[in-house]
């Protein structure tokens, strides 16, 4: 018996991209985000943000 | 999917979606050009999350997008080659594993475009209502031309001498 379905299923599916080609396509797409991430914290928020800020000021000085 | 974390959001839109989007470009113009059309898209998804302008049905929108790519993609070449205007015939696809496969890819690829293009876009669960809007078709139209399609697909599987699949 002929299963019209499975038989597209199976044709389409030859023309799938192999594991590299979906890895280095996503690669070369996600270098376009902006890399910022937002974080939200429940408790000591002042503590992380004055860690952070001493490690930014850090490296701007060491820029400097 | 989760609209506050912009690369969960891109992630489950690939998954869901990518593969059937390259197997779209993949039948219209090969390989390579599949590479680049399936990654301006998916660049246009992770534009559309970064800008919080996701749609409520990405599927359809993905699509959508990926017809007005391949439309462009036509008039960039007829007026760079003014080659005639048609797609090209698509390439044997590169499987390896059994001859019904290929003998399946074959049938679909021998289908007329638009026949094919609706089996594609049925297949990857857009329904007819959907596949009308992005084709400016009504629906009822859609269903008819599956139908023909099923039975045109069903036709050449036989002609290619595969009676069960």
């Amino acid at each position: 018996m002929l299963d019209t379905e499975k038989a597209l299923r199976d044709a389409i599916s030859a023309y799938y991209p192999s594991t590299a080609v979906r890895a280095a396509v996503k690669r070369r797409i996600l270098p376009h985000s902006s890399g910022i991430q937002l974080v939200s914290v429940h408790q000591n928020s002042a503590a992380i943000m004055r860690k952070i800020f001493r490690r930014c000021d850090k490296l701007m000085r060491n820029i400097a | 999917m989760s609209r506050s974390d912009p690369i969960q959001t891109f992630d489950a839109v690939y998954a869901a979606l990518f593969n059937d989007v390259y197997a779209y470009f993949c039948l219209c113009f090969g390989e390579q050009a599949a590479q680049d059309l399936s990654q301006e898209i998916f660049l246009r998804v992770w534009q559309a999350i970064d800008r919080a302008r996701e749609p409520e049905n990405w599927r359809a929108w993905v699509f959508r997008c990926a017809v007005n790519l391949k439309n462009d993609f036509l008039r960039r070449r007829y007026a760079e080659n003014h080659a005639q205007e048609t797609v090209e015939p698509p390439p044997p696809p590169s499987v390896a594993d059994g001859d019904s496969r290929i003998a399946v890819a074959k049938a679909l690829a021998a289908l007329p475009e638009e026949e094919r293009e609706l089996l594609i876009f049925k297949n990857a669960g857009l329904s007819s209502q959907e596949i009308g809007e992005t084709l400016h078709i009504s629906a009822s139209a859609v269903r008819t031309r599956l139908q023909k399609a099923k039975q045109d697909f069903k036709q050449r599987l036989e002609a290619e001498g595969i009676t069960n699949a």
